[in-house]
């Protein structure tokens, strides 16, 4: 999947972006001050509203290509908070996308996805239990399990490592390493961890707001 | 046209309300409603409101009768004191009444839950899983709102009446029987629909504000407190003015 940035500009901070993103392999946008790369990711999500200029998904309009399929099908996006619902249980949370992709879901399937994942990151959680009885790394990692659930064409992360401790952090980059060569990966972080030895390529936006200063190819 | 309503002014108002009515008129196969949305908002603005609508309609329905019966009695016409009661508590206080405890029960909690819900970007978060979150989170609790609201105008109709007859059984030993009677002689279809169509209406502007200035909020959770008052000061101006304009429309076309 490529996507195109043709001079846009956002109200969350974005501005005369030009970039095209090699998304069938895992790229790194390396921004300092994370508004940027923040901003981008929310906009190939659709939460930036944008005032100029077009986002392009393999040559067709952003909107166009959203309206095609479901957007939670192409882009996975885990936020950098590990955002829940507060109101539902974490259940509930894992398995609204899930539902909203595939209404007549069957439940002894998707317990069993649901267990595997949680094994894979070796989560114990009560997951009947509401999202505000457990810690923010924890959550963060939930947030994961929840995004890979639906195996998106590309996950988008946002600050991988934002609320995780140590363990959860190497735990974390352990199955981002293993999940790299199957999962297409578009990564906002300023982690040594993903900047170097990670990443296919690296876009580094580290200069003046909307401008690119290198594009390095690592692959 | 889902993303204009963030704009905040009143053109953002209606914007929203648009939005959310092209969301509800294709609700069969719209899998942004949430049955379970709509289930907990019903049990939450109708069955949790119970005992205080109760208790309101019981006091209200017996105070009519009693303060009816004192002024009526001195002209000699006690017996009319069923005209008060379907006048003031069916077409008026009911409604009026019952739009009140819905805006300071549910009116607040939908807007403050709905703000706090876009402070912690959960909003962010049901519209990157490519889910409107005005079908999701606005239509349910319209359709929870207004089905609530229905139901409970129904039910203060009911107490409010049982309550004026518990009133004359104790102070002038009035049958039941003799009392509904009376009641349902003076009782109109008329009185009856302008009821549900004001406990309609009334839903759909309290469930619409509040909503609306719940949404409107944007990053900074002081904002949430005053979003919350301005839906209950716009709820109540606008229950008001509805209120009035209906009335008004069955009295002339009566």
């Amino acid at each position: 999947m490529k996507i195109t940035f043709e001079n846009v500009s956002s109200l969350e901070g974005i501005r005369n972006l030009d970039l095209e993103l090699d998304l069938s392999h895992v790229t790194v946008l390396y921004d300092p001050s994370e508004i940027l790369s923040h901003a981008i990711l929310n906009a190939i999500v659709g939460l930036d509203e944008l005032w100029d200029g077009q986002i392009l998904v393999d040559g067709i309009p952003h909107w166009q290509y959203l309206d095609q399929e479901p957007q939670a099908r192409s882009f996975g996006y885990v936020f950098d908070e590990g955002i829940m619902l507060s109101n539902l249980s974490l259940k509930e949370n894992l398995m609204l996308p899930l539902r909203w992709l595939n209404p007549d879901l069957d439940e002894g399937e998707t317990q069993k996805m649901i267990d595997s994942w949680m094994q894979r990151f070796d989560l114990n959680l009560d997951l009947s239990q509401r999202p505000v009885v457990y810690r923010p790394g924890e959550l963060k990692l939930l947030s994961f399990v929840r995004t890979l659930m639906i195996a998106p064409k590309v996950l988008l992360i946002d600050d991988p490592y934002y609320m995780l401790n140590k363990t959860e952090r190497q735990k974390l980059y352990r199955i981002l390493c293993n999940l790299k060569n199957s999962n297409p990966m578009l990564i906002a972080s300023i982690d040594d961890d993903f900047g170097s030895g990670f990443a296919d390529e690296i876009i580094d936006l580290s200069g003046k707001q909307g401008n690119l200063v290198s594009v390095a190819s690592l692959s | 046209m889902t993303k204009d309503y963030k704009k905040k002014s009143v053109p953002g108002f209606f914007l929203f309300f648009a939005a959310t009515l092209q969301e509800a008129l294709h609700l069969r196969s719209n899998r942004h409603v949430s049955s379970m949305v709509i289930l907990r908002q019903i049990l939450f603005t109708g069955y949790e409101a119970l005992p205080l609508i109760s208790f309101l309609a019981l006091a209200i329905g017996g105070l009519i009768i009693l303060q009816g019966t004192n002024l009526l009695s001195n002209f000699g016409q006690g017996i009319w004191v069923h005209i008060v009661l379907v006048t003031v508590v069916v077409n008026e206080l009911s409604g009026i009444l019952t739009a009140l405890v819905v805006v300071a029960r549910s009116g607040t909690a939908i807007s403050t839950e709905l703000g706090n819900m876009k402070v912690r970007r959960e909003i962010d978060l049901i519209e990157s899983f490519g889910i409107s979150p005005i079908g999701y989170l606005v239509v349910s609790r319209i359709i929870g709102v207004v089905v609530a609201m229905v139901v409970l105008v129904v039910y203060f109709n009911v107490i409010a009446i049982l309550g004026g007859w518990l009133f004359s059984r104790i102070f002038n030993h009035l049958e039941f029987r003799a009392f509904m009677n009376d009641f349902l002689s003076i009782l109109k279809l008329s009185h009856v629909v302008s009821s549900l169509i004001k406990s309609v209406v009334f839903g759909i502007i309290i469930s619409s504000f509040s909503t609306y200035q719940g949404m409107s909020v944007r990053h900074a959770s002081t904002e949430v407190p005053q979003r919350t008052i301005r839906a209950v000061v716009t709820s109540i101006f606008a229950i008001i003015v509805s209120d009035l304009l209906i009335t008004w429309l069955f009295w002339v076309f009566r």
